[in-house]
């Protein structure tokens, strides 16, 4: 990473005061965008209001298509989520140092993203009120949950994520909160020291802290493949054309990794212009996540492709059509915008100029969002609208209370991101620092 | 005064904030309230059955309401009627949707200006009185009924009578009226006679919906499927589209339009022909010119054909030809009627399959003709007074502008709920509904039935023969006999208690023989001509099998229905041929003008098919008038479009043409000029496409292949045949996929793996050769089990909750096309994918192998509804309950929860009925025996296509029809072991002998 040549801060406390210069009181520019971003979350929670007074029939769903952009979204966001535990865990792991300037940010963006995500189950069951029936917990009902259904070991594989996910960040964050309310003087002062859990940054914390983490690390990784995994059995336990095969898991592992990679770019971005991180979030780390990118757009791109071989080769009519249907039919516009945004669009990042080129990188992560929920959106509408029986076909368009509760999504997360970014550390001070001591023994780089 | 400690001020407002808390969010309590005094004959809980007869259309058929706690639920036919033995049609099974209409009237209402308003009884009969008095006695009344037969109809005959009036209209729309002046001409009776379905081995229909609305539909079903069990029977539908009636024949010949009367005439030539020993008198000479290669010249029908069909026809033993219905009705109608009956009669169908009898019910009905010359009295004022029951003229005849001609005269109607009549009557006594009246009817001879109040009237109405009773006390000039309505029944049946648990008498009366006259010269034989507004394309009315005359359309059930050709619902939609519509440069939705010389209406088109080129169809029945404003200001939603115009009145597109011979309006008499408008409708569509590309969900089988064995066919594997007859129509073209393994094995077959009760696998098993496609079993089901009818905008947006889907599929077979009907209903699967799938266990697989839907576990995940892979679970997307509008909930059936939004709902095989064989089973000690439990669809089924049973018993119906090489799975492959079999239906050729 010689090529590398933006400063590098020359001492230790220039970190504290760069980074910690987020805390100093917002904008007006900050207050307006985060006052918008609850009006699209009010919006939302207004839309869900509505919808759970009247009934799903406010969606846009209809026999046979009884999945849409609800779950679609879902399956987005619990996407995005992946990118953070990539980039903490399974990096930390590899001992990839490049990560530590942006495992804070993608780590609050996995926490913030599966809290989204978690939310779309809920809003798109039926009986909202009733979303406690898939806890398994004794009971006086006298019922039980069915394990043997993909969507119960969804709310398992959910859950589990997002408790990993949190604790991960928070233990992560403990020594910057103390920074931080060391730094501060007003009331964030108690809300920081009582997160900081009393910490004096002794070489005794300093030990459990990074045992913690690697530990963490540990537990989280296997996550990182399994809970999109299980996500992905959602449709592949089942027997609807184009959902029922076996690629779907790494299919959707490298799709989570792929379109992760995109919103951390997607978000850092601006955060890095907004805040003057240059000098943390570096070249290098938009040419790191830039091959992440094409790799996974390979692999998606990939299997694309299998599964419209496997749906000529397996000579199975039912799945040619939905296949043929899916790139023909009612929906040909949703999947070639998938293929365009996916496969297509990433293609120049093979070119390491685009790579460091950010305007352009950054427009290409925002088609390459926007094609990941495509993806999703194609996968789940085509393979139900299509299904086995020729009298039950049906077409699906969203309505207008799903695309406002798709907003809000975004707006949910952008909010939290917007909010953590002022009150926490958006780089983990003890990494880049340590990153400093390190590349001085090292000689100024890795 | 004791201290009252911090800890107990803690616990007194935890609990009180708690209690708050939990009384906010609990549900409103309801209470069950016991009997004070319990009737006599009503147990809560426990069913009691009544029998009546269903008024739904001058068929009659007799039937067993099913009452609990003093209000009718559910109608069923009753076994002991020998037309029907048990069923009922998608009408009658819609009919008590009536009498809880909620917008019925209140009670009798009076003109005031434009408007109709309430009056009390009293008042209402004074007023009657004033004027009834001298109109009777200046002989100016007029009495209009439906077609009436019975006590009633004696005492109508007995009250205008009475009153100095006798003057009387039986007005029906469909009144046969050719066909009754064609057998006066070639039979001299004046009269409708006696078709025998169930005999009949090889049927001609020529243009009449026998299966739909034609006479007696449901008994022509239960007999055309009684006659063609076993592949036997051979039937060919004449007409220029093919109905539902035609879509359940073997061929289909549509001659050019006009000249279907030469095609009777060929084959009869060609049957006298064939039995050159019959004495067949003038006959001959008077067929002599209608050779088939004249015939063929004039129908573009190919002259073989004609000969092939006409030996079928001379060699048959029971060979039947079916008169025109009003779909057919030119301005040759007698004429083609009576080719029809010549043609019966040279086959040897009259006295066989056609049979007169004492002189039916029909044979009392006016004529067009007569309602005309009313509309002229009445526009001359030699009518005063004039009552109208049971029939709406203004919407039927609106060549005749009824409506202003009633205002000349002080019109009485006795309709239970508004209509187009009504709307224009001085006054309104409004008749109790059928469930709420006594009555009784011949419609067949023979057949008589007998009508009880099943519910207290719901609303303030009287029943109309006591009216016309007090009425005539009233103007001191009674009619003589008993005094009530219920004591003159009693009179004329004498043991009424005895004949009301039976529901009447049912001895088909004797045919009574009849000869051909001696002079036919009077006979002309002359293609139907067409009266034009400069268009060319032949306007073909057809009769609306949900509607009937329009009577139908009121009711919101039958509006969703998938009507069973188009498979479209709520509204009116002209049906052309693919290619016209291509001529037209219009595709489906677009919205034209149709016009002929006697107006013009605009209607969405829909290409399909199965209908001639030159021809556009429309149906009849919708259009009506929307319901008075007044009445929907007080309702929040419209979602039953009672405040619309739901599709057009196709009856105004008719001239006032008449079949000169016969009286009858000309109905198949214009061609219509269509012209695009450039505008569009969103059709609601909830069937999208009638290809099942070969995707084996209706399967067919050749009557040869099967005779061959089907299912050891070795060459072609299976169940799907491939027919080397070589004339293209055994092929089917449609492989469907993994061909070798679609059929039914035996062994395949585990109950034991099912169902882990050691007693019962309860399944069905749908013979899709018997099944007509009618779609009685969806109205069955739906007043079974309370689902909603939802309207059009949300079938638009795919949230049909109908638990059956009536699937119908169009095969081509070069230049044939062969239409099959599947209900396709949940199959209750042994190894059901929507089971596993669900967190909750809203949906599990109980032992006694029914896959079963709990509503109130159930959070709505729809994942079920998702890994479905026959597409059967409804989802409630609203909580359609808020609409039911009181008093529609009294007709809630209580064994059968009513959904609320968010929850998945399916056919349940109609537990509750299962159940309550169970229970009566275990009382008993037994097991619940063969035939026991009837599920709502299978029980009203005319073609008893639909049969429940137990798998575990090897000697029930349905376990002996999975046996049957005709059985199959629909997606067979996947493995998921339905408890539903299929027999596929069998196709008769023509060139085969059966």
């Amino acid at each position: 990473m010689a090529a590398i040549t933006e400063p590098i801060p020359a001492t230790a406390d220039q970190y504290n005061d760069d980074i910690l210069r987020v805390l100093a009181p917002p904008s007006p520019l900050y207050v307006i965008t985060v006052l918008l971003l609850a009006g699209m979350v009010g919006a939302g929670v207004a839309a869900l209001a509505y919808q759970t007074y009247w009934g799903m029939g406010v969606a846009g769903l209809q026999n046979p298509v009884f999945w849409g952009v609800y779950i679609t979204t879902f399956v987005f966001w619990v996407g995005i989520a992946h990118a953070g535990t990539l980039i903490s865990a399974i990096l930390f792991l590899f001992r990839a140092k490049w990560r530590n300037a942006i495992n804070r940010g993608a780590e609050a963006m996995t926490v913030f993203a599966v809290m989204t995500a978690a939310l779309f189950p809920l809003i798109h069951i039926g009986r909202i009120w009733k979303f406690y029936f898939m806890i398994p917990y004794p009971n006086q009902r006298g019922l039980w949950t069915n394990f043997k259904s993909p969507l119960e070991w969804d709310v398992f594989a959910v859950n589990t994520y997002a408790t990993i996910s949190i604790l991960f960040f928070f233990v992560g964050l403990i020594p910057d909160l103390a920074a931080a309310r060391d730094r501060v003087s007003d009331w964030r002062r108690y809300l920081y020291g009582a997160l900081a859990l009393g910490w004096r940054g002794t070489a005794e914390q300093w030990r459990a802290h990074s045992r913690a983490v690697l530990h963490l690390s540990g537990l989280a990784t296997p996550l990182v493949l399994s809970v999109h995994s299980v996500v992905s059995w959602d449709f592949a336990m089942s027997v609807v054309p184009g959902w029922h095969t076996t690629i779907f898991a790494p299919y959707f592992v490298a799709g989570a990794i792929f379109s992760g990679m995109a919103m951390v770019v997607t978000v850092m971005v601006p955060v890095r212009k907004a805040f003057g991180l240059e000098g943390y979030i570096r070249m290098e780390h938009f040419d790191n996540m830039g091959k992440f990118i094409v790799l996974t757009s390979t692999i998606v791109g990939y299997a694309y492709a299998v599964e419209y071989f496997m749906a000529w080769y397996s000579a199975n009519p039912y799945e040619q059509m939905s296949f043929w249907h899916r790139a023909f039919g009612d929906y040909w516009w949703a999947t070639w915008i998938m293929i365009s945004c996916n496969v297509v669009v990433p293609l120049p990042l093979w070119i390491k100029k685009v790579r460091l080129n950010i305007p352009f990188f950054w427009v290409l992560t925002i088609f390459i969002n926007i094609g990941m929920w495509f993806e999703r959106y194609v996968i789940i509408t085509t393979g139900l609208s299509h299904e086995y029986s020729p009298a039950a076909w049906g077409y699906y368009t969203p309505s207008w209370v799903e695309l406002t509760i798709l907003a809000a999504s975004f707006g949910f997360f952008l909010m939290f991101f917007l909010i953590f970014l002022r009150m926490f550390p958006i780089i983990a001070i003890q990494e880049v620092k340590e990153l400093h001591y390190e590349g001085h023994h090292e000689g100024g780089a890795h | 005064m004791p201290e009252l400690d911090r800890r107990d001020f803690l616990k007194i407002v935890g609990l009180s904030a708690g209690a708050a808390a939990t009384a906010a969010c609990k549900d409103p309590v309801e209470t069950v309230i016991p009997y004070l005094n319990q009737p006599e004959e009503i147990i809560p809980g426990i069913p009691t059955y009544y029998a009546s007869t269903c008024r739904e259309c001058p068929s009659g058929c007799s039937i067993q309401v099913k009452t609990r706690e003093g209000r009718p639920l559910k109608l069923e036919g009753n076994p002991s009627d020998p037309r029907t033995e048990g069923a009922l049609c998608v009408r009658g099974q819609a009919a008590l949707a009536r009498t809880y209409d909620a917008t019925r009237f209140e009670g009798p209402m009076k003109r005031e200006g434009e408007r109709l308003v309430p009056v009390s009884w009293e008042e209402a009969l004074q007023i009657l009185a004033e004027k009834l008095g001298p109109a009777g006695a200046a002989g100016k009344a007029v009495f209009v009924s439906g077609q009436e037969s019975g006590t009633f109809d004696a005492l109508l005959d007995e009250f205008m009578a009475a009153i100095g009036s006798p003057r009387r209209l039986r007005y029906e729309l469909f009144a046969h009226e050719p066909l009754r002046a064609a057998n006066e001409k070639l039979f001299g009776v004046r009269d409708v006679p006696r078709f025998d379905f169930g005999k009949a081995d090889v049927l001609v229909a020529f243009g009449a919906d026998f299966l739909e609305t034609w006479l007696d539909a449901t008994a022509a079903q239960v007999g055309f499927a009684n006659s063609r069990r076993g592949g036997r029977g051979f039937a060919v539908y004449v007409g220029p589209r093919l109905s539902l009636s035609g879509s359940n024949c073997d061929a289909w010949l549509s001659p050019e339009p006009g000249s279907e009367i030469f095609l009777a005439l060929g084959l009869a030539h060609e049957v006298a022909r064939a039995k050159p020993d019959a004495d067949l008198g003038a006959v001959r000479a008077l067929l002599e010119p209608h050779t088939p290669d004249a015939v063929a010249t004039k129908t573009g029908i190919p002259a073989d054909r004609i000969r092939l069909l006409a030996e079928k026809l001379a060699s048959a033993t029971a060979p039947l030809a079916l008169p025109p219905g009003n779909e057919l009705h030119g301005s040759n109608a007698t004429a083609f009627s009576a080719a029809v009956q010549l043609l019966n009669y040279v086959s040897g169908a009259i006295g066989n399959t056609v049979s007169f009898t004492s002189p039916s019910a029909l044979s009392a009905l006016a004529t067009y003709a007569d309602l005309k010359q009313l509309a002229g009295q009445l526009e001359a004022g030699e009518v005063e007074v004039l009552f109208i029951h049971g029939t709406n003229p203004v919407y039927s005849a609106p060549q005749l502008e009824l409506g202003p001609k009633l205002r000349k005269a002080f019109t009485v109607s006795f309709a239970s709920a508004n209509d187009e009549t009504a709307a224009q009557a001085d006054l309104v006594l409004p008749d109790h509904t059928a469930f709420e009246a006594w009555g009784d009817s011949e419609t067949a001879s023979g057949v008589r039935t007998l009508q009880q109040p099943t519910l207290n009237p719901i609303r303030v109405t009287r029943q109309t023969a006591d009216v016309l009773l007090e009425l005539a006390r009233k103007i001191e000039k009674p009619v003589p006999g008993p005094a009530t309505f219920r004591e003159r029944l009693q009179a004329q049946w004498g043991d009424l208690d005895a004949a009301l648990a039976a529901g009447g008498s049912f001895d088909l009366a004797e045919p009574v023989p009849v000869s051909l006259a001696a002079d036919l010269s009077g006979l002309r034989f002359e293609g139907a001509t067409a009266a034009s507004s400069d268009g060319n394309l032949a306007l073909y009315l057809y009769p609306s099998n949900h509607f009937y005359d329009g009577r139908g359309a009121r009711l919101p059930m039958l509006q969703e229905v998938p009507d069973p050709v188009t498979k479209l619902v709520w509204g009116s939609y002209l049906e052309l041929h693919p290619t016209t519509a291509k001529q037209l440069g219009v595709v489906e939705g677009d919205i034209v003008t149709v016009e002929t010389p006697a107006g013009e209406v605009r209607v969405p088109v829909f290409p399909h098919e199965t209908i001639r080129p030159e021809v556009v169809a429309l149906a009849i029945g919708q259009g009506h008038q929307p319901l008075d404003p007044t009445w929907l200001e007080t309702r929040d939603r419209d979602r039953l479009q009672r405040s619309k115009v739901i599709g057009v009145n196709a009856l105004t597109l008719l001239p006032d043409a008449v079949d000169g011979d016969s009286g009858a309006l000309a109905w198949y008499s214009s061609k219509a000029k269509i012209t695009p408008t450039g505008e569009k409708k969103w059709i609601a569509k909830p069937q999208t496409t009638f290809d099942q590309e070969g995707r084996g969900v209706a399967q067919a089988v050749s009557l040869a292949a099967l005779a061959r064995g089907a299912s050891a066919d070795p060459e072609h594997g299976g169940g799907q045949e491939h027919s080397g007859s070589g004339d293209g129509r055994g092929e089917d073209h449609h492989e469907p996929p993994y061909a070798d393994a679609m059929h039914l094995e035996t062994e395949e077959f585990d109950p034991a793996a099912d169902a882990i009760s050691d007693t019962y696998r309860w399944g069905m098993s749908v013979d899709l050769d018997a099944c007509s496609g009618c779609g009685a079993c969806i109205t069955a089901c739906a007043t079974e089990n309370n689902i909603f009818t939802i309207g059009e905008e949300l079938v638009r947006g795919g949230r049909e909750m109908a638990w059956i889907r009536l699937e119908r599929y169009v095969e081509h077979h070069e230049d044939e096309v062969e239409v099959r009907h599947v209900p396709m209903m949940c199959q209750h699967c042994g190894a059901a994918p929507c089971e596993p799938v669900c967190p909750v266990f809203a949906t599990y697989h109980n032992p006694e192998g029914l896959n079963v839907m709990v509503p109130n576990r159930c959070i709505g995940t729809r994942y079920c509804g998702n890994n479905c892979p026959y597409k059967v679970r409804r989802f409630n997307y609203f909580s359609f309950d808020r609409d039911v509008e009181s008093p529609e909930e009294l007709g809630l059936n209580p064994d059968v929860i009513v959904r609320s939004k968010g929850v998945m709902e399916k056919c349940s095989f109609c537990v509750q009925r299962i159940n309550a064989a169970k229970d009566k089973a275990v009382i008993e000690g037994r097991v619940v025996a063969d035939g026991e439990v009837t599920p709502a669809c299978a029980q009203t089924c005319p073609a008893k296509a639909i049969v429940f049973g137990n798998h575990k018993d090897p000697t029930s119906e349905v376990s002996k029809r999975r046996e049957d090489p005709r059985a199959y799975w629909v997606f067979h492959h996947l493995n998921t072991r339905p408890g539903v079999t299929y027999q596929k239906s069998i196709r008769r050729n023509e060139t085969e002998e059966a």
